[in-house]
């Protein structure tokens, strides 16, 4: 170092411009380099905020929906769940299900009890699940499993973009 | 010979000098212009959030007049914030059955928001949803006329009648959740739809 520092030759010092230039150079690609991650990172997080209000509006229309309402209008019927889960599930039922939502947007629901007793899966006929990302939103509900036993439960509604990263 | 004898001597420096200079000014010019088009492009990403805001603004009012259990009327009005940036430049807003879409022409570089509603959307007021109907099944769909036909029938109709419906922007949007009732002369059955007008 002290070598370094006493040695007057100057050889550097005719470049001096060149690795001034160099530096603005490097500092301006790590500077862009740095909004460009920071502004896909902001646009991942808006993409799921607005996908996650849409998750959730679907799944409140849902959980609202008469197709599934029970004695009350409040609680939902184990027995409908039942005649749109599984393979079993009535194709008439389970089109008019997912008729009221645009064919555009791709999701599956998922009802469960509290204590993990009960499952029921809805999938949308000939739908294939896709790999793509997904955002998952959920309410509480009630299940009215039969007229004398009502228990808690969630309804999660995962909805599946084909625009991930769009 | 003598000539280059002459500049292999010559300790001047003044090629080195002349290639350092260009050498500068070349690395000056594409730093200038990089910063040029980042400072662009940031402005063109600025513009094209706005538009992100607009359509996605619209589209919660409509995937919430779709989510609701029952029908309900809403009014939306475009903010004017946002839409301010834009009212030098040519704005289109069209909606579908399928999307809103939101395009704007901002210093001859197009710039397209296009976001997918939850629900069924028609573009229309309710008295062309009842007439075209009544034209085809013979009913209105109301839940005092309902449809004598398959559902899936009525869709593919009513998806036939749609077309991308432009939207002035400085007038109000209806936004109204209906039910279209359908029977089999046993049960009633519904399908939500919103109906997106002027």
């Amino acid at each position: 170092m002290c070598w370094f520092t006493n040695d007057d030759r100057a050889i550097l010092e005719p470049q001096n411009d060149i690795f001034a230039t160099a530096l603005l150079v490097l500092g301006f690609v790590v500077f862009a380099c740095v909004v460009s991650k920071t502004y896909i990172a902001h646009q991942e997080g808006a993409f799921a905020l607005e996908n996650y209000e849409q998750a959730s509006l679907i799944a409140q229309s849902i959980a609202h929906s008469q197709m599934l309402q029970g004695s009350r209008q409040d609680l939902i019927s184990a027995e409908k769940l039942d005649a749109l889960d599984g393979p079993q599930a009535d194709l008439h039922t389970l089109s008019l299900f997912f008729d009221s939502f645009s064919p555009n947007v791709n999701f599956q629901v998922d009802i469960s009890t509290e204590n993990g007793e009960h499952i029921w899966h809805i999938h949308k006929p000939a739908s294939s699940s896709p790999s793509m990302g997904q955002i998952a939103a959920s309410v509480p509900v009630t299940l009215e499993l039969n007229p004398m036993q009502q228990v808690p439960g969630t309804l999660t509604v995962k909805l599946f973009k084909d625009r991930w990263n769009s | 010979m003598k000539q280059m004898s002459g500049f292999l001597r010559d300790e001047r420096a003044w090629v080195d000098f002349v290639l350092s200079k260009t050498a500068l000014i070349l690395a000056s010019v594409v730093v200038i212009t990089a910063i040029y088009h980042f400072a662009v492009s940031m402005e063109e990403v600025s513009h094209q959030r706005e538009l992100d805001v607009l359509s996605t603004e619209l589209l919660s009012y409509i995937d919430k007049a779709g989510s609701s259990p029952d029908e309900v009327n809403i009014t939306y009005t475009f903010n004017e914030e946002h839409l301010s940036h834009f009212q030098e430049h040519s704005t289109d807003i069209l909606i579908s059955g399928e999307y809103v879409v939101i395009n704007a022409d901002v210093d001859g570089r197009s710039l397209i928001s296009a976001q997918t509603p939850a629900f069924r959307v028609y573009p229309y007021p309710p008295s062309v949803l009842y007439d075209d109907l009544r034209s085809e099944y013979g009913s209105s769909g109301t839940i005092t006329e309902p449809i004598r036909a398959e559902p899936a029938d009525m869709i593919g109709y009513l998806t036939s009648r749609t077309d991308e419906v432009s939207f002035n922007a400085s007038e109000r949007v209806y936004i109204r959740k209906t039910f279209i009732y359908f029977t089999d002369d046993i049960n009633v059955e519904k399908i939500g739809y919103v109906l997106v007008y002027q």
